[in-house]
Order: C-alpha cells, then sequence, then structure tokens
C-alpha cells in the first residue's frame, strides 16, 4: 500500500527532532515486491514481500554514522536518530561532507501525473503475474519448448528529509518478466522492462523465447578466436552496463582506477555510441533522485564517442570541486556488506542508431550473433576487461546469413576495445534489466571480440 | 517470538493451507569500513519480522512483514494463502515433501568474545590504523573492514517443530589497490570478498592479526606493478585455501544443488551438468578428491543445527573418492528425487526470503602431506593465492579464474611474484588433475557469501580446504 508524502514526512520529522543538534538525514522506503518463478510449466516460487525501513544518517562536520532499521511505527524511526547520535559519540572519523538543500530536491506532485508510476501495479500487481506467467507457459508450451521464467512486480515510495531542509519524495513501480524457453539442447530466452503493466506484452515476449529456443537446437562446435559479433539487447546492455559504471565514476577517475582518468574531452569508444544517464526519462524505470536526496541530472557519460561527463554524490563532488549530479547509491537496508562504489548509474541509455539486425547480419561474412552473455566478471577494472559466457542462443553467420547454432564460447576481453570496434547501432532499443531503472539499449555490431575457450554445449 | 512464530502458522492452517511453516527473525548487525583513513561506512542495523510459507492446493506461496501484532499477522498469512491459490493455476502436480519428524529444540552458536559488546571507538581504531599502515607510495585505495551480525530465528511449522537457533559471525579484511596509471593491482588479505566471516566472536579478529598484516598486504598490491605477466603454460599449480575455496563453491556447491539440477534456477543463474542418474557413476574428479557437505562443523559461519524447513542436519557425502554420491537437497526437491528425507541444506536470507537450496559448508576432505612437502615436491609450477576474478557457464563446466597474484615454483622452491594469473578448464577434467592435498594442518574454513535465487539473496557459505595441486593446468596472463 503507498502511503502517500505526508505520511512518510510525519515520521521522518519525529526522527529528524531527536538529531540533538546534530547534522541528520532520514532515509524511508515503504516498498512491496512480488515475484512468480515457474520452471516446467509449473509455479515453483511465488512471493510477496513488503516492509517500510529507515535509515538514519547523523554529522557533526568531521563524524558519522548511520542506523538502519524496519520502521513500521514512527517511534522506532526516532529510535533509529537517537541510536545514531549516540554512536556518533564514540568518534568516526570523516571528512566534511555537505548536505544537500531544498535546491537540490525533488518532490513530485502526488495528484499529477508521476514519472515512473503506473497506480495500477498496486491494484493489480499480484493477479497480473499470475495471468502473464500463465499467458507464458501456454505460448511456449504450444511452440514446442519447456518453460522457464520470472514475473516481478515492485511498487515503493521514498522520502528522504534533512536537517537543511531537504525533502525528496516519489513513488515508483516497475514490472519485468524474463522467460527462458528449453527444448533437448536449444535454448531461447527474452526479456521486458518497464514502470507500467502495458509496457508487457508476454505473448510477444514468449514467443521470442520459444523462438529463439527452437532455432538453437543442435549446436555445432565453433573454435576460439576473434571474430565479429552481433550482440542482441540483452548482450549489448551488458557492455554499456559495465563500461559506465567502471569508468564514469568521478572518485575511480580522480584516483586513476578508470579508463578515462585523465581523458576528459578525448575519443575513448567508437563515435558511433553516445551513452547517458538519465533518472527521469519515462523510457526507462525513472528513479528521480539518488540516495541522498538529490534530483538527478542527466549525465551524457560518453558523447559520439567522446568522454563528456562523470557522475558524483555529494561527497566526490565535494572533493573535486564539482557538484553532485545526484548519483548516490541508493540506500538498501540489509543488503550486502560489499562496500566500495561511491556512484550508481541506474538509469542508463544507450542511444539508438540506424541499422536493423537484419542490416548487421546482412554486413557480416562470417561472425557470430549473440544473445545474451552469462556470469560476466571484472579480470581488471581499468581497462574494463571482463570475462564470461555466451547464453541463450549463439548463432553463426556467414556471408549475410544466420547458417546455424553454435555451441557457447567463453570470451575474454576489455569491454573498452570492443566498443572501439562498434560498426553498427541497432535501430530499436528495448529496456534490460530487473528492478532498479534498467538500461535501454539497442542492439550492437562490432568487429570483433575475442573468444577464449569453447563448452560442449 | 515463538508465540509469533506458533499463532501465524496456527493463522495459515485455519485458512485452508496443507502445510504452513513461519521463521521469525531478529537481526544485529554492524558493518564498518575505513577507507584512506576515513570512515567510509560505520552502519548498525537492527531488524525483526516473520516470513510465512504454505502449501495451498499443491503450490507454494510466501508471504512477510515487519509488522508483528495479531492483525498485520492475519493480514500476512492472508496474503500468503491467496498468493499461492494463485498459483495453483499453472501446476502440473502437487508439491509434496520428504517426511522429516517434529522437533523443539534450541541450539545457540556460542562465541568466545560477544562482538558487539566490544567498544566501537576500539573497532575504528583497530581499522584506521590498518588503513595508514596501508598507505604508502602506490597505494591508491587502502581499505580495512569489519562485519558483526546476529540472528535470533525461531522456526515452526504446522507438523509441530518449534526450534530456536542463534547465530553469531564476525570477519574483516584488508584491501589494498595500487595503482601506476596504467594498471591496477589488489592484494587483500584474508580473503578477496566478504571479509572471511567465521561464525565466531571477536576473538577471531584477534586472531587474523590485522594490523601486523597491513604491510605486508600493500607492499605485494606495490610490487605487482612491477612483477612480470604470468606467462602461458601448461604446469603444476598449487592452489591456496582462499582461491580454492572459490573454485569449490562454483563447481561443485552450486552444480550439485537439486534445485538447480531440477530447473528451478533455469531462467536466471542456470541448472547443472549433473542428472541424477550420475549418482555413483559420474568420475567427477581423481581418487584423492573426497567432498561433502556438513552444516554441523564448528566455527563456520553456516553452521547450525537445523536448516530452515525444521530439517535435522547431518553430513552429506557428495564426491567420494572421485566419484559423485551425494547432492544438496531440500524437502521438496528430495522427495522428488525419491530421496528418504531431505539433506537439509535450506537456508533463507532473512525473514522476508524463502530458503533456498544452499551449500552448507561444502568442502574438500584434506589429504595426507603437508603443504610443505607439497610445495617441496613440485619440481615445476605455481602458486596461486586470492581470486579476484571468476566466471563460470550455466552449467556449471566452463570455468575461468584469475587470482591476485602467483608465484613461480622451481625445484620445490617458491621463487618469482607473477601478476595477473589466470587458469580456466572444465569441471570434471579440473578436479581429475588434482593429484595431492595437504593435510589437516593446512585445512581451515573459508568464509563466503552467495548470491543466488531471485530476488538475490545473498546467503552465507563457507569451504573447508587446504592448499590442493593440480598437474598439467594451463595458466596465463591476462588477456586484454
Amino acid at each position: 500500500m503507498i502511503l502517500g508524502k505526508k505520511c512518510l514526512q510525519d515520521m521522518a520529522e519525529m526522527g529528524l527532532r531527536q538529531a540533538d543538534g546534530f547534522e541528520a538525514e532520514i532515509h524511508l522506503e515503504n516498498y512491496n515486491y512480488g515475484l512468480t518463478r515457474f520452471s516446467e510449466g509449473q509455479i515453483h516460487q511465488n512471493i510477496s514481500m513488503e516492509g517500510i525501513y529507515v535509515t538514519a544518517r547523523v554529522f557533526d562536520g568531521r563524524r558519522c554514522s548511520e542506523v538502519t532499521a524496519r520502521a513500521p511505527e514512527p517511534e522506532k524511526v526516532a529510535e533509529a536518530v537517537r541510536r545514531a547520535a549516540e554512536a556518533l559519540v564514540a568518534g568516526a572519523v570523516r571528512p566534511q561532507r555537505p548536505l544537500p538543500g531544498p535546491d537540490k530536491a525533488c518532490s513530485v506532485d502526488e495528484n499529477g501525473d508521476i514519472p515512473g508510476f503506473d497506480a495500477c501495479v498496486p491494484e493489480n500487481a499480484d493477479r497480473w503475474r499470475g495471468r502473464v506467467a500463465e499467458r507464458a507457459v501456454s505460448v511456449i508450451e504450444r511452440e514446442g519448448p519447456r518453460p522457464f521464467g520470472r514475473v516481478a512486480t515492485e511498487f515503493s515510495e521514498r522520502l528522504i528529509m534533512n536537517t537543511a531542509e531537504l525533502i525528496s519524495y516519489a513513488p515508483r513501480t516497475s514490472c519485468n518478466v524474463s522467460f527462458t524457453a528449453i527444448r533437448d539442447t536449444g535454448y531461447g530466452y527474452s526479456e521486458r522492462s518497464g514502470f507500467s503493466l502495458d509496457a508487457i506484452n508476454a505473448g510477444e515476449a514468449a514467443s521470442e523465447a520459444a523462438g529463439g529456443c527452437n532455432l538453437s537446437r543442435d549446436p555445432e562446435p565453433f573454435p576460439e578466436g576473434e571474430y565479429p559479433v552481433i550482440l542482441l539487447p540483452y548482450a549489448a546492455a551488458d557492455l554499456v552496463s559495465f563500461v559506465a559504471r567502471l569508468g564514469a565514476d568521478g572518485e575511480a577517475v580522480a584516483e586513476g582506477r578508470s579508463f578515462m582518468s585523465g581523458r576528459a574531452g578525448e575519443r575513448v569508444v567508437s563515435d558511433l555510441l553516445t551513452i547517458y544517464d538519465d533518472g527521469a526519462d519515462e523510457h526507462g524505470c525513472p528513479i528521480l533522485f539518488d540516495g541522498e536526496g538529490v534530483r538527478k541530472r542527466r549525465v551524457d557519460i560518453i558523447s559520439e564517442g567522446i568522454a563528456s561527463g562523470l557522475l558524483y554524490n555529494q561527497t566526490t563532488a565535494a572533493a573535486e570541486g564539482e557538484v553532485s549530479t545526484g548519483h548516490a547509491p541508493v540506500v538498501r537496508a540489509f543488503g550486502s556488506f560489499r562496500g566500495g562504489a561511491s556512484v550508481s548509474p541506474q538509469n542508463l541509455f544507450l542511444a539508438e542508431g540506424d541499422a536493423p539486425v537484419a542490416e548487421m547480419i546482412e554486413d557480416t561474412d562470417l561472425g557470430l550473433l549473440i544473445t545474451t552473455l552469462h556470469y560476466t566478471r571484472v579480470v581488471e577494472p581499468r581497462d574494463v576487461v571482463i570475462t564470461g559466457m555466451t547464453r541463450n542462443g549463439t548463432f553463426l553467420v556467414r556471408n549475410g546469413e544466420i547458417v546455424g547454432p553454435v555451441k557457447n564460447l567463453r570470451f575474454t576481453d576489455s569491454y573498452v576495445r570492443a566498443l572501439n570496434q562498434v560498426t553498427h547501432v541497432g535501430s530499436q532499443s528495448l529496456l534490460c534489466g530487473e528492478g532498479v531503472g534498467g538500461i535501454r539499449v539497442p542492439a550492437l555490431r562490432l568487429d570483433s571480440l575475442r573468444f577464449t575457450g569453447t563448452t560442449e554445449f | 517470538m515463538r508465540d509469533v512464530a506458533q499463532r501465524v502458522v496456527s493463522m495459515a492452517d485455519g485458512m485452508g493451507a496443507s502445510y504452513v511453516d513461519s521463521r521469525v527473525v531478529q537481526r544485529e548487525r554492524e558493518f564498518i569500513s575505513v577507507k584512506n583513513e576515513e570512515v567510509e561506512v560505520a552502519n548498525s542495523q537492527d531488524d525483526m519480522g516473520v516470513g510465512v510459507r504454505v502449501l495451498v492446493d499443491g503450490a507454494w506461496g510466501f508471504a512477510s512483514t515487519n509488522r508483528l501484532d495479531g492483525r498485520s499477522l492475519e493480514k500476512c498469512a492472508r496474503r500468503a494463502v491467496e498468493v499461492a491459490r494463485g498459483g495453483a493455476t499453472v501446476r502440473k502436480y502437487p508439491v509434496q515433501l520428504a517426511p522429516e519428524p517434529e522437533y523443539q529444540d534450541e541450539w545457540i552458536r556460542s562465541v568466545e568474545i560477544d562482538p558487539f559488546a566490544v567498544d566501537m571507538a576500539k573497532k575504528l581504531e583497530l581499522l584506521t590504523e590498518c588503513s595508514k599502515e596501508m598507505l604508502r607510495e602506490g597505494v591508491g585505495v587502502a581499505r580495512a573492514s569489519l562485519v558483526f551480525e546476529r540472528d535470533t530465528q525461531v522456526f515452526a511449522n504446522s507438523s509441530g517443530s518449534l526450534i530456536r537457533q542463534v547465530f553469531t559471525e564476525s570477519g574483516g579484511s584488508l584491501y589494498a589497490l595500487a595503482v601506476n596509471g596504467e594498471q591496477t593491482q589488489v592484494r587483500t588479505y584474508p580473503c578477496t570478498i566478504w571479509h572471511d566471516i567465521q561464525g565466531e566472536g571477536w576473538e577471531t579478529i584477534e586472531a587474523r592479526d590485522l594490523l601486523g598484516n597491513a604491510p605486508r598486504v600493500a607492499s605485494e598490491a606495490v610490487q605487482l606493478l612491477s612483477a612480470r605477466p604470468c606467462p602461458e603454460m601448461t604446469t603444476d599449480v598449487i592452489i591456496a585455501p582462499n582461491e580454492l575455496a572459490l573454485q569449490i563453491h562454483e563447481s561443485v556447491g552450486h552444480a550439485v544443488e537439486a534445485d538447480r539440477i531440477l530447473g528451478h534456477e533455469a531462467d536466471f543463474a542456470g541448472t547443472s551438468f549433473i542428472d541424477p542418474d550420475m549418482l555413483g557413476e559420474l568420475r567427477y574428479g581423481s581418487e584423492v578428491v573426497n567432498l561433502f557437505a556438513d552444516p554441523t562443523l564448528p566455527g563456520s559461519r553456516i553452521s547450525y543445527k537445523y536448516d530452515d524447513e525444521g530439517v535435522k542436519a547431518g553430513r552429506v557425502d557428495l564426491v567420494r573418492d572421485g566419484v559423485l554420491v551425494g547432492l544438496t537437497t531440500s524437502r521438496e526437491s528430495a522427495h522428488e528425487l525419491g530421496l528418504d528425507r531431505s539433506g537439509g541444506c535450506m537456508r533463507a536470507n532473512n525473514f522476508d526470503h524463502i530458503p533456498l537450496v544452499r551449500m552448507p559448508n561444502v568442502s574438500l576432505e584434506p589429504g595426507d602431506v603437508s603443504y610443505e612437502d607439497l610445495i617441496a615436491s613440485t619440481k615445476k609450477g605455481i602458486l596461486l593465492d586470492q581470486n579476484r576474478s571468476w566466471s563460470i557457464d550455466d552449467r556449471r563446466l566452463n570455468f575461468q579464474f584469475g587470482s591476485e597474484a602467483g608465484w613461480l615454483i622451481e625445484d620445490g622452491q617458491i621463487t618469482e611474484m607473477v601478476r595477473d594469473p589466470i587458469y580456466a578448464d572444465i569441471t570434471p577434467q579440473f578436479w581429475s588433475k588434482c593429484d595431492a592435498i595437504a593435510d589437516e594442518d593446512d585445512w581451515r574454513i573459508v568464509g563466503y557469501a552467495c548470491g543466488k535465487g531471485a530476488p538475490s539473496q545473498d546467503g552465507r557459505v563457507a569451504h573447508g580446504c587446504s592448499h590442493a595441486r593440480f598437474t598439467g593446468l594451463k595458466v596465463g596472463g591476462k588477456k586484454s
């Protein structure tokens, strides 16, 4: 259930009154996440999670502390702030981080159209997931393969309020489906995301997975080597994501850890590529403000191949004499102990080009068409060297035609090098990724990607 | 907590569920990290809620809430039942569970020094000193971290089980990143990721001597910048426990999970090359390779007496003398596989997640040679230490692992440090190359975490192993 800004603000105000003269910041998130997964046409996981959590941060200019708790009642919020203030006395040293003021806030009109929010999601989430699963199973089975998949819905509202009088509030919704079709040695995959139920055409997505599966049966072995590749959007999204996350972090650039270090204004990838992050663009799943309550700005990270923009939070911006771009990671309570990244690009876009996938195939004498990349991991972060596998349908292209499926291959390559090999950018983009804002990308054709291993399937 | 757990079970039972279980979890957590002598994170958390899992018309439903009043519990139970009824429309067969007796019991993982009782100022001082020790010429990032967690958990089910367990764990690690404008090099201690969390108290932090190791960690990171790349070669490879643990995790732990084998993760993480028909037949490795799962190992972060389905834990042999003999299972998958009972491997990340098949201390049995003799008996080879990158295909066959550092071995002596070593192989072929495993004196449990399932659960895992040698393995440097 969406509680509304007033309810969350009342809770936050009660908390801030406990700050005892310190600077303080309260994050409140009220969330509902539903997920339905099926395997072999049978739902094996069907869940509905809900809750409210609070994170209270307290600062005094040199010290800070942070307390996170589930907060079903306003008293819990106040208690979190009190505990944070007490922990502060224990003495953590940290440089001044300016709290953002009201000029950086983002608050939506709850009675108007809210970017990234579809009121139908809270009303219909559970029933919708069941219907979509049923439809997908039916379509995939009708075309022959065994159906597997997941259908997810999320609706939440987030409020950040601080002692510098910033109040940011927005509700958001997201829907995501992914379907996998398996038939003996054949695998197919599809994915759809959006903030609205209407954005998901489950039948079309299921048919895509089944069709890909039927085409990928009985793959032939193919040797490792360096080949031109056509990456469908699911695969292309991986390259864009890694390059933006590892490359555009202003702190990493300053510390010499990024391929963009010292290269502002230089061409770093193909001039066919423009990569940007825009939290307000409804072609993605908008996330309007960041983990410090700062309204997100569109940042053109790479413009026609030129390194043109970096991402900052309040602290890293202050250290570099910049202004926060609104990319502090959103606090996800009770998540991992992984630390490190100071920014998080959650609404990435790769601008569309003018090449249909059919044209990419026609222009390839010998190459591979790849549906998805699997288990991609960083081998070396500065050059964005990544290793991973092809998955869910890899096809040989010869003399401008798809001639048949091949067995999966391992690749190890620098994504920066790979994105310097782009010859075609697809004319139709697809929103990929679950839960957060997503990555909207078209297909890409590269002149080379380095494959370093083979498999028997 | 017992009352909440039992009430919600009773409520869902009265709404038509044929089976109900609930878990009430109260969690305390601290995560402190200092980067370049400045506090990066000083976060403490507390959390409490209930998750209820039901079977209605043979279909699963699950709901969770952190509101524990009677009205909210009833709403949560109803939501679980309604979700299950919705799921029953897409069902080929009713879910059935392998039998398990009911238990009323309590189990507390004991620790010597309560980590939450240690003063925050003392923790921050330790981390700041470690970071300071690591900050030297060439080091760009010097990070030291501590993590502590305590879960008090009550499980109840409609068969009458009522089990209270308390799990305390502690971890801490060092990370030094060296940069020279052309490359980055990393050294960590005692473990690359997840701070080598153990099922112990503050004593485990004292035992690992973070401050004493800080200069070495930083120095080795800087040395790697000028080390030569690992040469391409086919050679004997000795893998250190902190790296081998992840190798076990990826190429054994996940491959033997019954839910993957049965296709429950096919839409996401993938399946497995293992088929249940391979039990007793598949040669997984050489005859010296013996692997097992044992949640009762003391000192590990994933040690427990009962799993999150109320199944009493025990050891399960997975690979015996190199042959696949067992799988990790749940009550549902045990029934599907025709087993008498579950292996007791189900764990959930918190009250708001469903339990999944996890790998409880999947470990490699020690061999009979000392670590020193293992090195001394290697004429030509390389010693690999600490994982830096890892990737494996969706059936757990083709993998590639990169290490932070390698040391060449010549005539039984460790010689030159090399950078960016990578090795790749196919799972059964790799384990078949294992010709020697160091003995019990070298054996230790490495604490890890594992992202599995959807929504992703960062579950607790740990793996016991000692140094092991693999003959004729292809290694090389970073390929870019």
